[in-house]
């Protein structure tokens, strides 16, 4: 192993420590102001869309990862917010393209983190929620929340998962019909 | 399927997003959205989603340190590699260099001065021609045993290789 220590006896990781690393964006504390304020919010999405807490719980830490990890930073807390939901969208994406990975059908309705504990209206409201999305696809299911939770444009929408904001409009017109649909079936109203 | 897209919706999606309907909402805009399809398949989404948003906005998180210094360590650590991936190359190339030199020295040596009969054997030996014959006149086991060492060696110079790569 001459080679190899030929290689690495260079002092190297010193002079690297005071460069590049100074670059990143934000300081701890900045990171941690920006983190509380879209942690949830990118959770949930990536919760609902999944179907699985323990995947979304692992998907938001690969996501913070990626995003103070990246060179190129748009400007601004409503870009930097976009650019966190297109991570955690190609992060989604990736997931569903891998040849084996659990059926949402499998997934456990206690993965979600239904609590005992909330009123009897929310229960049900949630629990609707959850059995509507588990009958979408999950691109519909991401639409539905980026559009409807999180409030996004279709352009933004059309950045943040890459589609052509043209069928942006269609596919989530189709989404919303199915899950309002849903939705009657089962008694929810709106109105109220 | 034919797209409509309703003229209050913008007014209705702000008051469904900041928490405002039906309360904020005139009787005329109440009032549109019980006899439009449109509007009211809208109140109906909007509203789970906005409260299953709500409820996501009250669930507790992990604290933020932990990740922003994992994120730290993988930015010094893509530092290092970018930073000593050129150095390994001109390594590598100036171990070459320094291997020719040596080569070239020493066979000027050897011309030079008096060569050992066996140096002069190995001499001929690299001659293409004769490399050719002496493989064509070898025993089945010392041609096992020269791929065997061949390979062997190459092995070793991948594994060192990668084992490099790998730290």
């Amino acid at each position: 192993m001459r080679f190899r220590s030929l290689v690495w006896e260079i002092p190297l990781p010193q002079a690297v420590d005071a460069a590049p690393v100074a670059e990143s964006l934000m300081d701890d504390q900045a990171f941690a102001a920006f983190y509380e304020r879209t942690a949830r919010p990118l959770c949930a999405y990536l919760a609902r869309v999944s179907g699985s807490a323990t995947l979304a719980d692992d998907l938001l830490q690969e996501t913070y990862l990626r995003f103070l990890g990246a060179t190129l930073r748009e400007e601004g807390e409503v870009s930097q917010r976009r650019y966190l939901f297109r991570i955690a969208s190609n992060l989604l994406r990736d997931h569903w393209r891998k040849p084996v990975h659990k059926a949402l059908e499998d997934v456990p309705e206690s993965a979600l983190g239904v609590s005992e504990e909330r009123g009897v209206e929310r229960m049900e409201s949630r629990t609707l929620l959850t059995a509507g999305l588990q009958r979408l696809r999950p691109r519909e299911r991401q639409l539905l929340w980026l559009a409807y939770a999180e409030c996004y444009s279709h352009k933004e929408i059309a950045a943040i998962t890459g589609l052509g904001a043209a069928s942006i409009r269609l596919l989530l017109f189709r989404a919303r019909r199915k899950m309002a649909s849903f939705l009657r079936k089962n008694g929810m109203e709106g109105l109220a | 399927m034919k797209l409509r897209s309703c003229c209050r919706k913008a007014e209705l999606t702000a008051l469904l997003r900041d928490s405002r309907w039906p309360l904020g909402a005139d009787l005329e805009l109440r009032a549109h959205v019980s006899a439009c399809g449109h509007c009211s398949e809208l109140v109906l989404v909007m509203t789970v989603f906005q409260q299953a948003r709500r409820e996501a906005a009250q669930a507790e998180l992990d604290a933020p340190g932990t990740l922003w210094w994992r994120a730290q360590l993988l930015r010094r650590r893509k530092a290092i590699e970018t930073a000593t991936r050129p150095i390994m190359v001109a390594e590598i190339v100036g171990l070459v260099v320094v291997m020719a030199a040596l080569a070239l020295s020493g066979w000027r040596w050897f011309e030079a001065n008096a060569t050992p009969a066996w140096m002069l054997a190995m001499r001929d030996l690299l001659h293409p021609a004769a490399l050719v014959a002496a493989i064509a006149n070898a025993s089945p086991l010392v041609l096992v045993t020269a791929a065997l060492t061949i390979s062997v060696l190459v092995a070793a110079f991948v594994l060192c290789l990668s084992a490099a790569r790998d730290s």
